[in-house]
């Protein structure tokens, strides 16, 4: 079951937790911090209750066929658009960020909650990474600009693992989609207080933080990687 | 083992069609009772700008005959008009509520009214207050801008209704949903056909196209008008017109462009522009001719002065009237009000001239007017029985810089065939004379 946001009562200290994320903030990982993301990938949906098999399906077939543009896309803090396009075929489609083929795209701007859970209850399981979606979520928009952030944030951590601390290349990146286009994940849902909690039990877990400046709907804290 | 891609791929569905389904077999154009809409926000006074748009409106208005009137919808609602009350209150020292309340009631003068729309406030908590203030009572908080450019229009010889755009949510009930069954609730409702989108509503609160269609779609039911034109070059305006018509599956809305002002080819109309307001040109433009003659004499203007292509300016959107000043305005005006008797004298004279050449047949100078001569019954009947799809085809055509109008160029047409004759049958007399009357009432000079 979904909290609302005004359902949650949370149980870490609020010094603490803001440490955590001030924590979280300066981990970059080695991705960009400055300038704007020179790709965006724009997630075609045609109902507030899309096909997240379609979508995650068509992210990782992008990311694979064109591992340069989607390594520099994740680099730079994977931006993201949910939007309505019905002359282009559904689910991700990475594009640079001067393609006027991004302004056919109508940004999908919900209020109302979602059947988020039962969306992710039709995906598939995997065993590659547990991906802890923050309960708050409940536009379908908001959702699913979590879910590609922490699917980005699993990507990026295979690569960063995988370049074994030298600097990240195309080449792990590619083999860190193919990695998560195997082996998949599992996508549940979890409160705040939960992701706050398993990052401090075990600091391997990635946090994803501070999501869209435009959709208010996306928590601060958007979700964790847990591996 | 099999791939988690793979799995992902057998697991996802055949995708759905999202597009409203409409049955597409009868596209004939109907017009028996059009109504032809405008909107301008009256949180200040409308100006030599909208005189022309609402000179296009009465013109297309004639033009499709019908008995309703052409209505003006008061733009009354959304963040400006919030913003205009919010910023009085302040000024005022009045609580948000009361402000509402004294606009609505207009206890401002139209000089406060402006000043406040002009230093809206951007206090975003407030103005959404103000919103579901005026969204919960329909009141019209530019109603004392509204009345007085009722009045105005009405001494300038319009018959231009003015409608709240925030009376007409009130009463519409739900007009959007039933647009998209399958985003109807989410706070996002897009109207999907033929690979168009046009976004009615976004982040739960109506667009400005989601606006236009619910008043427009009220005014219809109310009026049980079968053809909604809407005069304007607002992309909102084409999209409305876009779904009033792809909804029924027949074409139930149109957009006619309509046409900016620029001084020496500087952008006149507009917040910051120097056009004068219509109050201030019915004032001066009544120092020379009957103010009841304004109106005529700017539909007239708008048949006859040639117009500029937008290509070097803000907007590429559409043509504008290019003047020197609000001066030369003036003066164009009153020399378009005696153009247009003069019109209409030759028009008589020529029909006096006509009636010394009726004889036992019909005998013309040349070929083409022959052909004219023989189809003059049906062309007569044709015309009296109304050609929306012509006429309206024909008011979006420009020609060297001038709007076209089919019962200007008919009746243009009419006087060179009176010229051409050597002598005229009783009959074919009869029918030039209704051809004339019937043009000069679709004129609605």
């Amino acid at each position: 079951m979904i909290k609302k946001p005004m359902e949650k009562t949370p149980n870490t200290p609020l010094f603490e937790k803001e440490k955590l994320i001030q924590a979280v903030y300066a981990e970059k990982k080695g991705r960009e911090t400055y300038g704007e993301n020179p790709f965006t990938c724009y997630v075609n949906i045609d109902s507030p209750e899309p096909d997240l098999s379609q979508i995650t399906a068509t992210l990782l077939d992008e990311l694979s066929s064109r591992p340069r543009e989607a390594f520099l896309w994740t680099k730079a803090w994977d931006k993201s658009v949910v939007g309505l396009n019905p002359k282009e075929t559904l689910g991700c489609h990475l594009m640079e960020g001067v393609d006027t083929r991004g302004k056919l795209y109508v940004p999908v701007m919900t209020t109302a909650a979602a059947a988020v859970e039962q969306m992710v209850s039709l995906l598939p399981e995997g065993d590659l990474a547990v991906l802890g979606i923050n309960t708050e979520v409940f536009t379908v928009d908001a959702f699913l600009i979590c879910y590609l952030h922490l699917i980005n944030e699993l990507i990026w951590d295979i690569t960063i693992a995988d370049s074994g601390g030298g600097r990240p290349s195309v080449s792990h990146y590619k083999q860190a989609v193919e990695s998560v286009a195997e082996r998949g994940f599992v996508t549940v849902f979890m409160t705040e207080d939960e992701i706050l909690e398993t990052k401090l039990r075990n600091p391997q877990t990635s946090l994803r933080i501070y999501g869209s400046m435009v959709n208010k709907y996306v928590p601060k804290i958007m979700g964790a990687v847990i591996k | 083992m099999e791939k988690y891609i793979e799995k992902l791929k057998l697991s996802a569905k055949p995708a759905e069609l999202s597009e409203l389904t409409v049955n597409k077999e009868n596209e004939t154009l109907q017009a028996e009772n059009p109504l032809v809409v405008c909107c301008i926000t009256l949180g200040k006074e409308p100006h030599l700008g909208h005189l022309f748009l609402l000179a296009i409106a009465e013109q297309t208005k004639s033009a499709l005959g019908g008995d309703l009137p052409v209505i003006l919808i008061n733009n009354n609602m959304g963040p400006r008009a919030a913003g205009a009350v919010v910023s009085l209150a302040e000024a005022w020292g009045l609580n948000l509520a009361e402000a509402v309340e004294l606009m609505r009631a207009g206890t401002f003068p139209v000089s406060e009214v402006v000043e406040r729309y002009r230093k809206r406030s951007e206090d975003v908590a407030n103005i959404r207050t103000v919103n579901e203030l005026i969204r919960s009572s329909g009141v019209d908080v530019f109603s004392v801008v509204a009345q007085e450019t009722e009045q105005a229009l009405k001494q300038a010889g319009f018959g231009v209704e003015i409608a709240s755009e925030a009376e007409l949510q009130l009463v519409s009930g739900d007009k959007v949903h039933k647009l998209n069954s399958m985003w109807s609730g989410s706070g996002f409702l897009p109207f999907v056909q033929g690979g168009r989108v046009v976004t009615i509503q976004k982040s739960g609160e109506l667009t400005a196209t989601g606006a236009l269609f619910v008043a427009t779609q009220t005014l219809i039911d109310a009026t049980m008008a079968d053809l909604a034109v809407l005069v304007d070059d607002k992309a909102e305006v084409g999209d409305t017109a876009f779904v009033l018509s792809e909804k029924e599956g027949q074409e139930r809305g149109v957009q006619i462009f309509g046409a900016g002002v620029s001084f020496a080819g500087k952008i006149a109309s507009g917040t910051r522009g120097e056009a004068m307001t219509i109050k201030k040109i019915l004032g001066e433009f009544g120092k020379h001719r009957p103010a009841e003659k304004l109106k005529r004499a700017t539909v007239y203007l708008t048949l006859t002065k040639p117009m500029l292509r937008e290509e070097n300016m803000l907007s590429k959107r559409g043509h504008i009237f290019d003047f020197v000043n609000n001066e030369e305005v003036i003066t164009a005006l009153v020399e378009s009000a005696d153009a247009c008797d003069l019109f209409e004298e030759q028009i008589a004279e020529e029909m006096e001239n006509l009636a010394t050449k009726v004889g036992e047949k019909t005998v013309v100078k040349n070929k083409k007017t022959q052909k004219f001569a023989n189809h003059l019954a049906h062309k007569a009947t044709a015309l009296r029985t109304g050609e929306p799809a012509r006429v309206l085809a024909e008011s979006k055509r420009v020609v060297d810089g001038v709007r076209q109008n089919y019962y200007f160029n008919t009746l243009k047409g009419m006087l060179k065939f009176m010229t051409d004759l050597d002598t005229i049958s009783k009959d074919d007399f009869v029918q030039v004379g209704l051809m004339i009357e019937c043009c000069l009432t679709r004129l609605g000079l």
